[in-house]
């Protein structure tokens, strides 16, 4: 872990986050993703969270289930942009309304890479407690994902 | 919003996608919304078009249910949440009926202004529910 990661824990707060502390957060997960750093991304999720993924086939439990993903998925496409249009807070809840695109230069659920691009619209809810992910629900259109990037080819029944 | 004004917009909603009725439904719409509809063809513009994608729906899917999940909202803005289960009993994209039944969650996030709904995008698995229900073949390429 670097020095940068333990000041990240050790300033986490450990009551309900204010709108300021919230937005910090998104914000400095923003720079992780841009620097395709899952190490920085699972610190922020509890140890024992709940993540609702498409890619993962389903349901991931606990921080390191979340970070191999994460890590396999910044793998698959290293030129991954997210950009997020808006972030709704509310309480202890976030809703991070998104685009997310990259081309499969790493290979992506064990196929070799096909170089072609993907770009969907996405939406993240989050549900914070102590100031970590507690729980997360990823939404978008996984399998015209799959589809974008040559991984399934679909055709009219 | 306040956290009434959200619930009861969402209860509403509810009352109307239980019922299928797609003019309750349009009728919380702006006259001139702007709704990203997937299943829709894409865009569409104006609370006639958009109650038109609820009939057509509605038309395909005659079980459909919508249960919400979780509702996020700040400001004018609302996040829902929910799971959509029914079966393409109608036809869907003027295809014949499959019979074949789809469950997925799905993201509806919506801006309200003076009470009414001006844009709407829905946010979800669109091409997998086109392989659920039978309008799509999908295969490892």
């Amino acid at each position: 872990m670097s020095d940068q990661n333990r000041e990240h824990v050790a300033t986490r707060p450990t009551s309900a986050m204010s709108r300021a502390g919230i937005e910090a957060l998104f914000t400095r997960r923003q720079e992780a993703i841009d620097n395709l750093d899952a190490a920085a991304l699972s610190l922020d999720y509890a140890e024992h969270c709940v993540v609702e993924s498409p890619v993962a086939g389903g349901i991931l439990t606990g921080r390191d289930q979340v970070e191999r993903a994460r890590r396999a998925f910044f793998e698959s496409f290293p030129d991954l942009k997210f950009t997020t249009e808006r972030l709704l807070i509310d309480g202890n809840q976030v809703v991070q309304i998104s685009t997310m695109e990259g081309t499969d230069i790493g290979g992506f659920m064990g196929l070799e890479p096909k170089g072609r691009s993907f770009k969907v619209p996405a939406v993240f809810f989050y549900e914070l407690r102590d100031g970590l992910i507690a729980r997360e629900r990823r939404i978008y259109d996984f399998t015209g994902m799959l589809v974008q990037v040559g991984v399934l080819k679909a055709k009219p029944v | 919003m306040t956290p009434e004004e959200v619930n009861g917009l969402i209860a509403k909603r509810a009352a109307a996608f239980s019922r299928l009725d797609a003019a309750a439904l349009g009728a919380l719409y702006a006259e001139n919304c702007v709704v990203d509809t997937p299943a829709g063809g894409g865009t569409v513009t104006g609370r006639d078009a958009n109650e038109n994608v609820y009939r057509g729906f509605f038309a395909a899917f005659p079980d459909l249910k919508i249960e919400t999940q979780q509702v996020v909202s700040e400001g004018s803005h609302i996040a829902q949440l929910y799971t959509a289960v029914g079966t393409n009993a109608g036809g869907f994209m003027g295809l014949p009926p499959t019979g074949k039944r789809f469950r997925f969650n799905g993201a509806f996030i919506f801006t309200v202004e003076n009470g009414q709904i001006t844009r709407e995008r829905r946010i979800y698995d669109f091409t997998g529910v086109l392989v659920q229900i039978g309008v799509l073949k999908a295969r490892p390429q």
